[in-house]
């Protein structure tokens, strides 16, 4: 058996255009820090994190906001406050339970997601990422609302 | 038709209400439950034709909703709505008495062929 799969932007850009549209928009992109992201935790069947997907606030607002068909105009002031509402952090929740489909296939080891954290609650769940740790880091644009950048990390 | 719709997710209970009136099959009477305990409730008051479940959610996970409900002799027409995709879980699934799986994300099409095949 394999490991965890690292997703890339064609795997990325296929299962999000499915929910927001054909004309998401997703290239790798190295520029954005990792500091002060929401963070999504993936848990193994030992219960242990074995990968993480870290996003900004903007990604966070506009996936979300997106979902349900939040205005965009609303989700730019949540991020503007620094202030996202619990409908869009649930709905992101959903996106992120979304995502666990890109880590894992039928040759890889299963995982689930466990949590979403908030910036500031996602010190210990980072710390888990290590210099043998596989990285991709995404700019990922959600047509009508913007971008944000995304990083799925293998732990 | 009765459905029960089992999600902890609100904006994806949403969702699927909406993908069901778009694959025809709106104008239904829907409940919603927000995990596999209120669902077990809600499908002994109820008795409904079709239960459409996630499958990880807390207190109680879609699978262990469907082996309760078999354990009980209820045989609804049961099928996840799921990010579990794999042969494995798909096996699992098929198993435990689910007459079928839809990945998410889903769309319009998904619902219409599987529904239109297992509501005959």
């Amino acid at each position: 058996m394999t490991d965890y799969i690292l997703p890339d932007a064609k795997s990325v850009q296929q299962i999000l255009a499915a929910m927001y549209g054909d004309e998401l928009v997703v290239d790798v992109d190295d520029s954005a820090p990792l500091a002060g992201r929401h963070v999504a935790t993936y848990v193994g069947d030992a219960d242990s994190i074995v990968a993480l997907c870290a996003c900004e606030d903007r990604f966070v607002a506009y996936s979300g906001a997106a979902l349900t068909m939040i205005p965009a105009n609303v989700a730019d002031e949540m991020v503007e406050q620094k202030d996202l509402s619990a409908v869009i952090l649930e709905n992101f929740h959903e996106v992120m339970n979304i995502c666990s489909r890109l880590l894992m296939d039928d040759n890889s080891p299963h995982l689930r997601l466990e949590k979403t954290l908030l910036p500031g609650e996602a010190d210990a769940a980072m710390s888990k990422v290590t210099e043998e740790s596989r990285a991709v880091n995404l700019k990922v644009a959600i047509p009508e609302y913007g971008h944000g950048h995304m990083s799925f990390l293998i732990t | 038709m009765d459905i029960v719709i089992v999600d902890d997710s609100a904006a994806m209970r949403m969702m699927i209400v909406r993908t069901l009136r778009q694959a025809g099959f709106g104008g239904n009477d829907v409940v919603q439950a927000g995990d596999g305990v209120e669902a077990l409730e809600a499908i002994r008051a109820k008795t409904p034709d079709l239960v459409l479940a996630d499958w990880n959610m807390p207190n109680m996970t879609g699978i262990e909703l469907l082996q309760a409900l078999r354990e009980e002799g209820n045989d609804v027409t049961f099928g996840f709505v799921t990010t579990e995709a794999t042969s494995s879980m798909r096996a699992q699934a098929r198993e435990a008495g689910a007459k079928f799986l839809i990945s998410k994300p889903f769309t319009v099409e998904s619902f219409e062929q599987v529904l239109a095949a297992v509501m005959q």
